[in-house]
């Protein structure tokens, strides 16, 4: 346990003083600022805009952002002292699978529930400027989002520990989390096609593989689970809400465990 | 890696080449016009009867619980229509009844099993004006005669308004020519006057099967006399009910009558600028699953992937009086919502005024009224709503106002705004609150003051890693000297 302590504050301390995390954080912030002011221009020119909550769809795209970034650095850092042969150093030392892998992965979730009480301080700053109010519900959103965030960080670190190289677990997690997003969207945009042909639809075929696929994912996508978590709950669903966390500390717990089954069969060296 | 990559990408062309079952696929060309079982349903979807047909290619029926649904089985003509992607039904060519009693199961059980009879739907007050109403067996028969004595004497009545508006038209052009008119009062009072809008609506009077299911999945099938069951008559019947009911509000503020907004979750917040109008206009409201609610109204819809929920608007609440008083001292309308049972709205016959709450005190009792809308006079664009008594007074055309609602104004001052429905017996109708958030007139760059934050703990992070840094590399070098 020592070993991963040690583990774990000096990956948090890499992290936090680097100057890439604070660029990331920015551009976030950034993206969420420029959704909500959006929505303001539009409340501005309309005179009206019923939603839910004005800073919910914001803060997701914030936190997925977030997420993504934590859990690719996860993957890269790990898979990067493994081709550089610290890994295999360090194991000829105290450290042993299940040490390393709670001490990467405790270190880039608490670097994620840091970065969430930035986010607060930031989302409550923009409620002061523009006057809208933060409802429960916002709060509620943050408290599953640190959950899903935790899954989506040990389903980066599970990638990193099976990986043989660097450039193979980056490509693999990238097209993990792109496959994900995309068939998310893509559903949506191509059942807004019309069929443009007197004959057939060309897109219905896709259009229902994408979404048998999308049955899948939803099962298993951290960022369904927000997304889901965040509807039921404004729904007033709570069990709904509390399934969702649960499913994902069971995921979570389950990548992190196979992470460390992982990286004993892969083994420390390149 | 790469095996479990190879085994995902092949299992995945095998799913495919199997011809896996993904519903009616884009090379479907199948134009052959054919005889067919089908299910002609006339399905409630909480204001009125949709009529739908289920092709073979359907397997599931979707209904609303504790509604009188029909289901009729029928033997027609379909055929595939590519452009829309669907089955459609000639019903003109062969509308065949068939002839058995309808077994319903419940967990493999009969639970039910009911015989065709006659049937009419109508709507007294016309179509989504009014509750429908489905007679069945003999009082189907009656209803419709009752309906169609009605419709032959609205058709007599316009018979003779057009008759007397001929007579009154040669007479006033007789009495203009020989300079009997000498005032308005001379025409108008002749004139005749056009019988009322015929609004009473009816179906024939046609066959079918009619339930009442609580909600549940069920087994459906024909049996014909023979004791045979149908050909494709074995269907899944999921019986569902709305999962909450509420109120939604059309929202149309006061500059923008022509793009009004709707609200549906009573956990909505009403986002509006500082010192606006804004007229609500109450509705009832359904929330069902939104697969099956689809599938309800369109039985050959694609099958939704991740099915959520959504809010069906059903009718607006209605002031009391069924008639727009025209006359100069018409009494103030009395807003008397009608109430259904359900998870939220559970009362009866209660008027209701909206509740402004401001931090949970009352700030002011708004009552329902009847607006009217004036174009603005001259060239320049534009209109104004006016309080219908006040329209009037102003010279506006006797006519029925253009809507009912609660007019709020949102002042600048307004903090933690609430509003909801609070009935004559001082219960908060359930499912009418909202929350209104006055947002502030913000400059754009204004938002941006929210990145200093993150970025100056960014500088002030790595300035101090780099500042220590720093110190710890001269220490090092000091000690270097030292020892050498």
């Amino acid at each position: 346990m020592q070993t991963a302590i040690i583990m774990h504050k000096r990956d948090l301390r890499i992290a936090l003083f680097g100057p890439v995390l604070h660029i990331f954080t920015t551009v976030s912030i950034l993206v969420g600022i420029v959704i909500i002011r959006n929505y303001l221009s539009y409340i501005e020119s309309n005179g009206l805009y019923p939603m839910p909550d004005l800073f919910s769809f914001p803060f997701r795209w914030v936190i997925i952002v977030t997420g993504v970034y934590i859990a690719f650095s996860a993957v890269v850092a790990i898979a990067r002292e493994r081709e550089s042969g610290a890994m295999e150093l360090l194991f000829y030392g105290p450290v042993d699978n299940v040490s390393y892998v709670i001490g990467k992965y405790s270190a880039q979730f608490t670097l994620y529930c840091l970065l969430i009480v930035l986010y607060l301080i930031c989302f409550l700053i923009l409620s002061n400027i523009t006057g809208v109010q933060i409802p429960a519900s916002f709060f509620m959103m943050m408290l599953l989002s640190v959950f899903t965030g935790a899954y989506l960080i040990s389903v980066g670190v599970f990638v990193s520990m099976v990986s043989t190289s660097v450039r193979s677990a980056t490509l693999v997690f990238l097209a993990l989390i792109a496959s994900t997003l995309l068939i998310q969207g893509s559903q949506a945009w191509l059942s807004n096609i019309a069929p443009v042909s007197d004959y057939y639809n060309p897109v219905l075929l896709l259009q229902q593989l994408l979404g048998w696929v999308q049955i899948g994912l939803s099962w298993l996508s951290p960022f369904s689970y927000l997304n889901y978590g965040v509807d039921e709950m404004l729904r007033g669903n709570m069990n709904a809400f509390l399934r969702v966390i649960g499913l994902s500390i069971v995921f979570c717990l389950v990548f992190i465990v196979s992470s460390v089954i992982g990286l004993k069969f892969r083994g420390v060296r390149q | 890696m790469k095996k479990i990559v190879a085994a995902i990408l092949l299992s995945w062309l095998g799913l495919i080449s199997t011809g896996a079952n993904f519903g009616m696929v884009a090379a479907e060309t199948d134009t052959e016009r054919r005889e067919e079982f089908v299910y002609g349903v006339n399905a409630y979807n909480g204001t009125l009867y949709h009529g739908v047909f289920h092709p073979p290619s359907v397997d599931t029926i979707y209904l609303l619980a504790d509604k009188v649904n029909i289901i009729s089985p029928r033997k027609t003509i379909i055929y595939y229509w590519a452009v829309t992607n669907e089955y459609k039904a000639d019903f003109d060519s062969m509308n065949e009844d068939i002839p058995g009693s309808l077994e319903i199961r419940l967990n493999g059980q009969l639970v039910l099993t009911v015989e065709p009879t006659d049937y009419v739907i109508q709507y007294p007050e016309g179509i989504t004006r009014g509750e429908a109403e489905v007679y069945l067996g003999g009082a189907a028969q009656r209803k419709y005669n009752e309906w169609e004595e009605a419709l032959k004497i609205y058709r007599m009545a316009v018979s003779e308004y057009y008759a007397d508006s001929r007579d009154w038209q040669t007479e006033l052009s007789e009495r203009v020519q020989s300079g009997e008119i000498t005032s308005e009062d001379d025409v108008l009072v002749s004139q005749p006057v056009r019988p009322a809008e015929f609004l009473y609506s009816s179906t024939k009077v046609f066959r079918g099967v009619p339930l009442i299911l609580p909600p549940g999945t069920y087994d459906i099938q024909l049996r014909n006399d023979d004791g045979k069951i149908v050909a494709d008559s074995v269907k899944k019947l999921v019986v569902f009910r709305s999962d909450r009911v509420g109120v939604g509000y059309t929202v149309i503020p006061e500059d923008k009558w022509t793009t009004p907004e709707q609200t549906y979750s009573p956990g909505e917040i009403l986002y509006v600028r500082t010192n606006s109008v804004l007229y609500l206009e109450p509705f009832f409201e359904s929330e069902y699953n939104d697969q099956y609610f689809a599938h309800l109204e369109a039985p050959q819809a694609p099958l939704f992937v991740n099915s959520g929920w959504t809010w069906i608007k059903e009718e607006n609440f209605k002031p009391s009086g069924t008639s727009w008083q025209r006359s100069g001292d018409a009494p103030d309308e009395t807003f008397i919502g009608e109430r259904r049972p359900g998870r939220y709205i559970n009362d009866e016959g209660i008027g209701y005024d909206m509740q402004v709450v401001e931090r949970n005190m009352l700030q002011e009792s708004i009552t329902f009224e009847d607006f009217m809308v004036r174009q603005t006079p001259g060239k320049a664009l534009g209109y104004e709503i006016l309080e219908a008594m006040e329209g009037l007074s102003q010279g506006m055309r006797e006519r029925s106002p253009d809507f009912s609602a609660f007019r709020v104004m949102v002042r600048r001052s307004l903090q933690d705004l609430g509003i909801n429905l609070q009935g004559d017996d001082g219960a908060i109708l359930s499912g009418s609150s909202r929350t209104v958030d006055v947002v502030r007139e913000s400059g754009s760059t204004d938002l941006f003051l929210a990145l200093l934050f993150p970025i100056g703990l960014g500088i002030v992070m790595v300035g101090y890693r780099r500042y220590t840094l720093k110190r710890h590399r001269e220490k090092l070098s000091m000690a270097q000297r030292e020892n050498s």
